[in-house]
Parts: structure tokens; sequence; C-alpha cells
């Protein structure tokens, strides 16, 4: 589906070495950073990792210490379309209150030099997508949460912008919204290049090509969602019932005939057993407990996820 | 328990919001401070001038010229306890315009016939010996000194004559001020006093976009700080003006006459609006949110209403001088221009040449008020590299 009336150049970001220090504090700690043309980058961390600062040095906002954000290549200011290359979604709900949601959007197209006409025809064109076009002469303020965050998305589009930065847009939207906006987001990328901050791992793990995971100014890690799922932590998780604990020297001896086994614990009468690929393992796995004499009362399996990943690199430590 | 938790927590809140705190405990003493440094600094000195226009006459033996005795002898008087100065001025001319740019407080004119009204009143004809005191009959200091001019006159005649009750004097009023009662005085102050209450609307203007975040959204735009704040400015502007002609209205339904240049009225409100609006956006930059404009802007605010004359005259010590007209201490607040101008206007029905020099003080610190708060803005709220 064509979003928009112009397509403007697929971007490429790279972030060489980006540095921004607070006083004493390195906020942001030499990263380098790239976003493909037409990838959506799910940039993911906990609070104070980093991430603000970060994407506020790759919009321009905040000037880096070290280290320099490219654009195809050249830096922000270097190129013709400047800033207009960037539509920002912020984590707030950022809109004129007392706008209505076509007011203000027609403003917003108005102040990166569109004309009236074109401002307007991208305006409703977008409030329809985000579901809004009944709302479009309502004042912001009277419009529900659900729908402010809609309209906070659709404001960063007006101007058509190639590079899209999502703070968490999900956040506040009710299951049918999620759908929505998820949809909306999977259109948009393939012609843009997105960048997608947030704490929902789920939402990072359906919508983005690529992950980044950032703590203490650092990238961590960066991969496909589930080439992290598979290489980073305990695998995937097969949960055995007996109804009675196993005898000490079964799990021993699991541990030693199977290797590919991670990690094993124990709780009452469960059994947790950590692999990276449990269907392949799993008959096996049976045939010996079985041969042991011991039937599972009840199987369970649960896949590694991203946050697994992300709690197994940052930890479970809150951080200060 | 309960009580002391609810102490030591409201003691914590407060100790913690610092700005109200500090204005709170500071607001009146500092008060106290400005109150002295502009009515200190300007102790009474009233000034008075003498202008002669008395003919000399020629007798047999002697000339007699009572006229220029008077002078002489007003040009001695030294009073400790109301400070007063008679100066001789050349004419009459120039003894109203220096009532009019305030350099004196009133003047005594010293008709063509003094010397012989005394020669006659000395010869036993009940002729009553005349004078004329004249100023801006609205001004407080003018009373003063009319009363101490009509005390050192009569004495001095009483005294020549050696009669009592010897002495007529007429009172002319300066400008239009002998046609103006209390309430329309009034009137320039209040109107000015519509642009002062711009402060709150248009810091909060200026504020809004930060505090709501939507500065970001400008600041993504590439959107420049002039054209933001060019914007902001010309919307106050008119809402400035459209206060102050509603006042205008309401002052003229209540039976307030205008008088003056409609063009001049006009310049001098709207260079009014630009300064207050200019100081807003200084406000603007020192503050984050619109609770932080009301706590800060209720001291500039304040300042503005009591001590630039808006509410009642002010006088304060004379920085220096421009055209003849005196740049004093409350004329660092643009509204204190900005007044005079009006009342000059309004009142002595003056044209441009004679409030040229408020309009220069009114445009420079108005310019001076754009450029420290353009830059105080954009360093806070729409800083992008």
């Amino acid at each position: 589906m064509r979003l928009f009336l112009s397509m403007s150049e697929p971007i490429r970001i790279q972030t060489r070495n980006l540095t921004k220090r607070f006083g004493e504090q390195v906020a942001v700690d030499h990263i380098n950073l790239e976003v493909n043309l037409g990838e959506i980058l799910g940039f993911l961390g906990p609070n104070g990792a980093g991430k603000t600062t970060a994407i506020r040095m790759i919009c321009g906002l905040l000037k880096p210490d070290e280290g320099e954000v490219l654009f195809n290549g050249q830096p922000l200011l270097e190129l013709s379309q400047g800033k207009a290359l960037l539509g920002v979604c912020p984590q707030d709900n950022v809109h004129w209150d007392r706008l209505t949601c076509l007011e203000q959007m027609t403003f917003i197209g108005e102040m990166y030099d569109l004309s009236r006409r074109v401002s307007l025809v991208r305006s409703k064109f977008l409030l329809d997508q985000m579901g809004l076009l009944s709302q479009s002469h309502k004042q912001a303020r009277r419009l529900s949460g659900g729908m402010q965050r809609r309209l906070n998305i659709a404001l960063a589009l007006v101007h058509d912008p190639p590079v899209l930065i999502l703070d968490e847009p999900e956040a506040g939207l009710d299951p049918q919204s999620r759908v929505l906006m998820r949809e909306f987001i999977r259109n948009l990328s393939g012609s843009r290049t997105i960048i997608l901050t947030t704490h929902n791992m789920d939402e990072a793990d359906r919508l983005s090509h690529r992950v980044a995971i950032i703590d203490e100014g650092r990238i961590l890690m960066t991969g496909t969602p589930d080439n992290l799922k598979h290489s980073t932590g305990t695998g995937n998780q097969v949960e055995l019932d007996f109804g009675h604990p196993l005898p000490a020297q079964v799990i021993d001896s699991l541990k030693t005939e199977f290797r590919s086994i991670r990690q094993l614990t124990t709780h009452n009468s469960q059994l947790f057993i950590h692999l990276p690929d449990p269907m392949k393992a799993l008959p096996d796995l049976l045939a010996f407990i079985n041969h042991a004499g011991f039937h599972p009362a009840e199987i369970k399996m649960r896949e590694n996820t991203l946050e697994d990943v992300f709690i197994q690199l940052t930890g479970k430590k809150l951080q200060p | 328990m309960k009580l002391i938790a609810i102490l030591r927590k409201s003691f914590t809140e407060q100790i913690r919001q610092f700005w109200i705190l500090i204005l709170t405990i500071t607001m009146a003493p500092a008060f106290v401070g400005i109150y002295y440094l502009i009515y200190e600094s300007t102790k009474l000195n009233l000034q008075v001038n003498v202008v002669n226009q008395d003919k000399h006459l020629l007798t047999d033996s002697s000339t007699i010229d009572y006229g220029s005795t008077l002078v002489s002898f007003l040009s001695t008087v030294r009073n400790d306890t109301m400070p007063v100065r008679f100066n001789y001025a050349v004419d009459r001319a120039t003894a109203e315009d220096q009532i009019r740019t305030k350099k004196t407080n009133g003047m005594i004119i010293i008709p063509a016939g003094f010397s012989d009204s005394i020669r006659l009143r000395q010869s036993g004809v009940d002729v009553q010996v005349p004078f004329e005191i004249s100023g801006n009959l609205t001004e407080t200091y003018y009373l003063l000194s009319a009363v101490l001019s009509i005390t050192y006159v009569s004495g001095y005649i009483n005294e020549v004559t050696g009669t009592r009750e010897s002495y007529r004097y007429t009172e002319t009023a300066a400008g239009q001020s002998s046609k103006l009662d209390d309430y329309t005085l009034a009137i320039p102050g209040l109107l000015i006093l519509a642009t002062i209450m711009l402060m709150f609307s248009c810091t909060i203007a200026f504020v809004a976009e930060p505090e709501k975040k939507t500065m970001l959204r400008l600041k993504l735009s590439k959107l420049k700080t002039g054209t933001f704040l060019t914007g902001v400015t010309i919307i106050q502007v008119l809402v400035g003006l459209l206060s102050i002609l509603l006042t205008l209205g309401v002052a003229s339904l209540l039976g307030f006459s205008f008088s003056g240049s409609i063009w001049l009225f006009l310049l001098i409100c709207i260079l009014t609006c630009l300064s207050i609006i200019g100081f807003s956006l200084i406000l603007a930059g020192m503050t984050k949110t619109v609770t932080e404009v009301l706590v800060v802007g209720n001291f500039p605010l304040l300042l503005f209403m009591f001590f630039s004359g808006a509410m009642f005259p002010v006088h304060g010590a004379t920085l220096f001088t421009l055209g003849g007209y005196d740049f004093t201490v409350p004329g660092l607040m643009s509204s204190y221009h900005g007044i005079d101008a009006l009342k000059q206007v309004l009142i002595f029905n003056a044209g441009f040449a004679e409030i040229w020099p408020q309009v220069v003080c009114l445009s420079g610190l108005s310019i001076i008020y754009f450029l420290v708060g353009y830059y105080d803005y954009r360093r806070r709220h729409m800083r992008i590299f």
C-alpha cells in the first residue's frame, strides 16, 4: 500500500563513536549503530541506559561530545532535506490541546514548508489511516488517550519523512489500537528507516527487523530478534511435571547425556530444562526419562523471549 | 504523631519549592529596598521659574522696578523645611516648556503693571497688586510650589506696600490640566496598565510550548526562533491593543474625553506593548512552566504596576537627560515612558516633537528587552545544533 503522495529518498543511518557526557557521567559511550534502508531497528534498554540521549543526538537536538551521525554518509546539517527527513513520535503525547486534529496536522505540515493544500491532503489521509478522520474537527484535548496517541504518530508523518523515530508508540493503547498501530508501522517499513525505542519486548519482537540493546551508554548486542533469542541466554524452556520430585541421579545423568542442555533446575515436582532446540531434543529426552522409569504428567514448552535476552544482558538489578 | 508527620512533610515540601519560598519571603523586603532607591534618591526639591514682564517706572529722581527686586528677593529664598528654588526664566514660553518637560514644578509671572500697582498701593490707592502662578494642576508638586510661591510673593508685596491683603493672584493651568479631574488623570496610567497586564498572557504563550513539549515538534521542523517569537509577538500586540481599546471604550462611556493625536496614541500603545512583550520574553527565558511564570512573574508585574506610574505618580533620580527629558530610575521600566508620553499627548496635546525622547526611550528599552529575552529564550528553550 502506498501511504503517501510522494516518497523521499530512502535513508541509511550510521552513528560513529557517538558519545555524550554530562559532567562525569558518560550517558552515551562510543555507540556505533547502523540502521539500514527500510529497516525497523528496535532500540532497547533499561531506564537511564542512554536511549533518549542517543536519539536526541540522532535527531540533531543534542550535540555529541565525540563522534557523528551520518544520514546516507552525510551529517544531518549538510543534507538538503535537513531536519525535514526526520519524523519523531515522542513517548509523551505531544500536541496542541486547543487545536483540532486537522488544524495541528496542517500546521505542522506548514512548519515543514508544505503548501497548505498539500498539508491538508496529507493530514486527512493520515487521520484516515489512524482511524481519526471522524475526529478531524475535534480539539485534541477532547480525544481519548488512545486517540491522542494515534494523533501523536500522525503528527510525525505529515511531512512524509524518510526516517521515523518512534518512542514507545504502543504505550497506553488498547489491544485493538495496538493491532492497528502495528499494521501501520509495518506498512511504513520498507520505504522508511525506522528506529523504535520501547520497553515492550513483545512490541520490539513483533516489529523490529533488528534489535540493538543498550545499557550504561554502550551497545551490548545487535542482531535480529531470532538470532538474539537463539544465541543469548539459556535457550528455550521445557517444563516437565512428574507429580513428585525426581531422584538426583536421574537429573545428573540427564545433564551428562544431553550436552545441549544449558540449564537444568528443579522446583518440587517440576523439572525445568533450558536448551536451544527443544523440539529436536524432546523425543530423545522423554525416551531417556521413560527408560529411567519416570513419566511426566504434564509437559510445557516456552520459547526464549526477547525479554529473557534483555534480562540476561542487562541484569535484573534496577538501574540507579 | 500524624500532626508531626504532616509538619515534617509540609516543611520539606516548602523548602524544596525553592522559587515560591524565596519570592514569598523576599518580595516585601525587596519592594522596601526598591521604594527606598526610587524615593530616597530624589529628595524633594521644588523648582519654580519666575518670568518678569514688569515695566519699570521712571520718576524724576529714580527708577522704580519692583519686578526685578522681587526676582532678586526670590533668588535668595531658602527654605529648609520645604526646599524650593526660584529661577529666572527669560520668557513665558520657556517657562511653560520647562513645566511640560517636568524640569520645573510651576512658574510665577510678574505682570507688566506690577511696579505701577505697588506704587499706587503705596500712595494709598486701593488697588491690589497682581501676579500670576501657573503649572500642571494635576501634579502634586505643583500644588506645593504654588503655595510657596504665593507665600513668598504675597509676603514681599505686603512688605513693600506696608499693607495687608494687598495682592491678587490668578492661577493659569498648563495645557488642559484645569479641565481634568482625578478620573481623567488616571486614564493614561490605566491604559498603560492594560499593556502591563499582557505580561502574564504573553509569558505563558512563550512558555506553553516548552512546557507542553510541543516545542520539540517546532524545533524538529527547523523553525527559527525569530519566526516563532515574531508570530507570538504580533498576536500579543493585537491582544494588547484590543485591551487598550476596550479600556478606552469603557473610559469614554464613563465620561473620559479623548484628545490628542490618535496616531501618536497608537504609536505609544504599540511601543509599550512591544516592550512588555520583550520583558515577558526575558521572564519566559527564566521559567519552564506556567506555574513558575505565575510565581516569578508576580515580582516584575507588581514593579511595573506600582513603580512605573500606572497607579500613581512616581519620581526618581535622573540617570541621564535626553532632549530635555529626564531618564529616571523608574524609567528603567518601559511603561514609565509610555505613561509619560500618553499624559503629554492626552493632557498637553503634545505632538511628536514634544514626546520624541519618550518614544526613543520606549523603543530603546523594547530593543534591549527583546535582545536579552531572545538570547535567554533561545538558549533555554529553542537551542538546537
